[in-house]
Formats: structure tokens, sequence, C-alpha cells
């Protein structure tokens, strides 16, 4: 099982994907998941309780058989993909940028959603703006990879109130959004607000480092800001266990804002292998 | 500043511990690129001006911790510290009231300037009450008194005479080489004893030490009537003829009268070596001696090294011999010679500073300040938590 620094290390987006998605399906004998689809699969006899309006009535006018014809299930989901570009996403614990863990979690997540057909959109946040890098088109996926290469985090976030008609639409949407969600002061009440929609769903991956959930720094630091690039200087071993408090409220903080029908919040450990994270992601999604 | 144990200023190199501690401390943090920053309690950080300015405060107080602990250690003896400490002078006295008059007026000016003025010697009374001449004194014992005498002073000042009986020995240890104030006025107690001889006329000492006749002398002392009586012991003949030479040729020049009696009566007996029958009343001369002079009444008339039988006879010292133990024996020693003043100062030697026992004077003022140091050091390190 490759690491994730190894896996980072590769620096290919498409490759890690592929690697991540291998280690995700190992062991699985995918069964074709026969339902309704656009491309034909196999015919099968009918069988009472199938659904009428699906036996195949031109065969039957050529053979006098019942029979319904079969494609493989394809998924018409429509995933919206969101970066967070600030620049604590250029947090390194470990060797391993946040930025980089993020960026291989999205190309596994675009990668599986492009084996699925699914509908792909990349979103960043930069500099406060959410902005729109890729429509879903088919072929989104590569040009998901091509930005996510591209993708250079920096800046502060002060995040602009993310206007009502950007969650609007009466598709059915999943929405993966990957950040640290470090942002003491955003408002994230509103933001939950606007998905109460049954057909959507908001997932919030946030990705911490070793060092932020469990603070065991020792001997004297200087703490610069990723963001304003103020610098503090403390002796960890003396703020450990007041850091630990105070972050650690802050998570249950975020826990209890973002308790929403349709919103989850998936807490990552950078040390967490991506593949068990994606699969942690796939697991929880409830739409189909 | 002087210091009890200069080698122990080594220990200053302990100064170097702090300071290597502190830049060990104070070696910059790491530099973390930090995201969770608002989590951090700006507050009780200090910003790293002010970490620093504490820190050095630290530092320099530990340094100093350090410092007054060394010094303290070495035994600091400044001698400009307190107020207390004045110039140490004592005026020593010959105890003669004849020196004293002399320096009567330097002496009043010491006392009222609140110097110590005091007379050589033990058990003295104190300058100025009492008459001196009723208190014995020693010469014998002069080291000893001179070893009372505190070892922090200043500057010593002697006043005495150049008589060269004064001080005996060659040598007197000090705590300081004395300023030796001489008084040039000073007569000898009491003047020369005198032998008045039968003829009228007397025997007497000159200034010099010669042995002189003159006409008249009020005050002799000792008249020898009669003849001086002497007898053989044990001796050669021609050692004897020697000797009876001697004799008349003393009597001839200064009119003693010699003559040769019993054995038993005689005032002087000659003889070769000391035999038994030796009688406290008599002076004896023995011819042939181990060297050394074995009593007042028994003197050596050759030396078994320098000076032989034979060599005393031939070069003629026989007479000048026996009678410097005729004169001796009568009282009438060598007057009381002067000596330079260059002489005398060359008799008192300062004791080397190191073998004299100090004190620091410093020390209580260093104990404070230490735990003062220390009070504030614990203070400061409490505060910046260090």
């Amino acid at each position: 099982m490759t690491s994730n620094l190894e896996i980072i290390k590769l620096n290919d987006l498409r490759l890690a994907a592929r690697l991540i998605s291998q280690q995700l399906r190992q062991g699985i004998h995918s069964g074709i998941r026969v339902g309704v689809g656009s491309e034909f699969e196999q015919y099968r006899h009918y069988q009472p309780g199938d659904d009428l309006k699906r036996i195949d009535w031109k065969y039957f006018s050529r053979s006098g058989k019942y029979m319904i014809k079969e494609s493989t299930t394809e998924s018409n989901l429509n995933i919206r993909l969101m970066l967070d570009l600030s620049g604590s996403m250029n947090y390194i614990d470990n060797g391993v940028s946040r930025l980089d863990y993020a960026k291989n979690l999205i190309a596994s997540l675009a990668y599986l959603g492009f084996l699925q057909g699914d509908a792909l959109s990349y979103f960043t946040l930069f500099e406060g703006k959410i902005e729109q890098k890729v429509a879903p088109t088919p072929k989104s996926f590569q040009r998901i990879l091509l930005f996510l290469e591209q993708a250079k985090a920096a800046d502060s976030w002060p995040l602009q109130p993310i206007s009502e008609s950007f969650f609007q639409g009466k598709e059915r949407e999943l929405v993966i959004w990957v950040s640290d969600f470090l942002q003491k002061e955003s408002e994230w009440e509103n933001l939950i607000k606007s998905f109460n929609h049954p057909r959507k769903e908001l997932m919030l991956i946030q990705i911490l480092g070793e060092q932020e959930l469990d603070f065991n720094l020792e001997g004297n630091f200087v703490f610069r800001d990723l963001e304003s690039g103020q610098e503090v200087v403390q002796d960890a071993r003396a703020m450990q266990t007041q850091f630990r408090e105070r972050f650690q409220a802050y998570l249950d903080h975020l826990d209890q804002t973002f308790q929403a029908p349709n919103v989850q919040l998936i807490r990552v450990s950078m040390k967490e292998p991506l593949a068990g994270v994606v699969r942690q992601i796939l697991n929880r999604k409830k739409l189909a | 500043m002087e210091w009890i144990q200069p080698t122990l200023l080594w220990g200053l190199l302990g100064l170097t511990i702090p300071v290597l501690i502190h830049l060990w401390n104070g070696k910059k943090g790491k530099v973390i690129a930090w995201a969770a920053f608002p989590w951090l309690d700006p507050k009780e950080s200090q910003s790293s001006r002010s970490i620093k300015l504490e820190n050095w405060l630290l530092l320099l107080i530990r340094i100093l911790l350090i410092a007054t602990l060394v010094f303290l250690l070495a035994g600091l003896i400044w001698k400009g510290f307190g107020s207390s400490r004045e110039y140490k002078v004592v005026h020593l006295i010959w105890p003669d009231e004849q020196v004293e008059a002399e320096f009567r007026f330097e002496l009043e000016q010491a006392t009222q300037k609140g110097q110590e003025v005091r007379w050589i010697g033990t058990g003295l009374p104190e300058y100025g009450t009492e008459q001196v001449s009723a208190v014995d004194f020693s010469q014998e014992e002069l080291q000893d008194y001179l070893d009372e005498l505190n070892t922090d002073l200043d500057s010593i000042y002697l006043y005495t005479s150049l008589q060269s009986s004064f001080f005996p020995k060659e040598t007197y240890w000090l705590p300081q080489n004395p300023v030796i104030r001489v008084a040039e006025n000073y007569l000898p107690n009491g003047s020369n004893p005198a032998v008045s001889l039968e003829s009228g006329e007397f025997l007497e000492l000159d200034q010099n030490g010669i042995l002189v006749k003159t006409a008249t002398n009020g005050n002799a002392s000792k008249t020898i009537s009669g003849q001086i009586s002497y007898a053989f012991g044990i001796i050669s003949e021609e050692r004897k003829a020697s000797i009876q030479r001697a004799l008349s040729a003393i009597s001839e020049v200064y009119s003693f009268r010699f003559n040769e009696g019993n054995l038993n009566t005689a005032e002087l007996l000659f003889s070769d070596s000391l035999t038994s029958n030796f009688d406290g009343n008599k002076l004896v001369f023995l011819s042939e001696n181990q060297g050394y002079k074995i009593s007042k009444k028994v003197l050596a008339l050759s030396h078994l090294v320098n000076l032989n039988w034979e060599e005393t006879v031939e070069k003629g010292l026989l007479p000048e011999l026996i009678l410097e133990g005729i004169l001796a024996n009568l009282g009438m020693e060598k007057p009381d010679l002067k000596i330079t003043k260059t002489q005398l100062e060359k008799k008192f030697l300062a004791i080397p500073s190191s073998k004299l026992s100090k004190t620091a004077n410093l020390n209580e003022v260093l104990l404070v300040l230490l735990v003062i140091l220390f009070a504030v050091e614990r203070f400061l390190a409490y505060r910046a938590n260090l």
C-alpha cells in the first residue's frame, strides 16, 4: 500500500487518482449493477413485478418473448468539487502539504466520478471569491486535473458571502468542499441555511495536520501565520494544553454548526491514507 | 581592591555559563508556518521584543549573581570601602623620657589627630598618663612587643635613638617598614664608670671606648686598692711566663699592680683548661679552650680555630685580652655606640603581606547582595516562566 507521501511525491494527479481508486477497489469484484441506462448491456426474461414499460416490445414482435432490456446503471449525479486555496492550505505536516493532500483527494474523487460518468464541476475559493474553473462537460475530469495541478494557495480568506443563487438549481447535487475550515470568523450558519434542499448534499472535508489535532511540539518556536504573515514567539510546551483546549473547543463548535440534514463534516487527519478518506466519503454520502 | 584568594577568580569563567544558557535559549526558535494561528494565545506570548528585554535583564542578574559568588569566595578587600576604616597610624616610642621629650610636640599632635601613640612594649601605661620609667622593659622581648601590633596598619612611626644597644638583634619584623624618627640629642644614661687607681689617677673609657687615664673624675664607681692577686692553675711554664710578661705590661701602662697569690684567694686564675676547683669569685682565664666563652667568669685567651695560643702571644694580644676581661669584671664595658640611621632602618623588615592573615571586609555586603540578586533572579525567572 502506497503511503500518502509516496503518492503525493509522484506529483502526478492522474496516476495518484488511479492508484487510490485501485486501493479502494482492492478485493472488490465489481459486479455490474444493472439498471436503467442509455447503453444496452443484455436482455433478460420478464419476471412478474417488472415494470411493463421496460419490456422491449420490438423484440416481442420479432420473437414473441417478453424480454427486458438491461443496461449498466449510470449515475446522473452532479458533483461539485470545491477546493479552498487560502494561505492556510499551505500548512505542511510531516512533509505533506495540506494543499497536496487536498489535490490528491479531489483528483481521486474526480476520477471515481469520471468512471461513473457523473457530471463534474470544479470550483476554487481564492481571495475570498468562489470561482468556477471547470464546468460540467464530458471532458471535465481532464480539465479538473489540469487546474488542480496549477492551483496554488495563497492569501487570506475573508470569505465573501456566498450568493444565494450559488446552490440553487433543481438537479441532484453533491458538493464536496475540501478545506481546513480554520477561519474563525466565517459565518458558517448562513451557508448551512442555503443548503436546506432535499436533493442537495454538502460534504465538508476538513483536513487537519497532526500538530493541529494533537499539539505536541516542544521548545521555542516562531509561529508565522500562513495567511497574515504575523509572527508570534512562544514556548510550545508552555502553551500545549491551552492550545489543545482552545482548538478542541473550536472543533466542537464547528461540529455543532454543521449539524444539518444534508450537511456532513468529515474531519480528516493528514496521516490517514487517502484511499481510506475517499472510502469514508463514499460511504457517508447519501445521494446515490 | 585586593583579593585574598586571587586564584579563585578563575571562577569568573563561570560567567560564561548563563551567557551560554541564554544564547542556547534565546536561539530563535524554529519558524513554523502555522495555520491554526488564531488559537495561539497572542496575549500570553510576549512580543519578541519584550521577551528579549526581560531575558537580557535576567541574564545580567545571573551574571552578577555568579560574579558576586566568586567575589565572595575570592575574598574582596576594598580599601576604600567603609568610612569606619581610617588611615591607621601608630606611633611607637622607645620607653625613655629623653626620646619622648624630644618628640613631645609631634606626639601631641598625633594624639590630637586621634592616632595611636604608645610605648613599645606590653603592659605599658598609656602615653601621656604616666611616667614610663617605672615599668620594666626587656630588650630581649622587643620582637614580642612588635608582634602585638595590628597587621592592618598603614604606617608605623618609630621614635628612638641611634644607640646600638637599643635594638641588639640583627632583624626585627614589623607589619610595615617603620618610619624612624631619631632623637638626635639623646644622651645615654649615666656616665662611664671609672676606676680610681692608687696613684690618684682614674681609668675610664672615653667616647670611643678607649681606656684612658685621667687626672680627675667625679664619679669613680670603683677603687682598686692594693694589688690584684693572681694564681696559676695547671699550666705549662712557657705559658706562665707569657702571662706574667703580659701582666707586667699592663701594670706598666695602666698602673695596675699584680702579685701572684694563693690559688684559693687569688682573684685571677690562669689555667690551661678548666679544672674542677673553680671558685665562683675568681676570674678564670683559659689558655686552651674549645673555642667558646663558657661564662662571664671564664674567659678564653686562645681560640681553637681562629686564634691559637701561639698566635695570641706572637701578635701581642695577650695583655689586651687579659685587660679586657679584668675591665669587664670591674663593670667597665664599652660605651653605647651609636649606629647610623640606615643601619637602624636595615634592622626592620616588613612581614611579607602574603604571611598576613587578611579578612575580606566586603563579605557582609556581598552576602546581602547575593541574597538580593538571587531573589530578583528567581522572581524574574518565575515571571518569564523559564
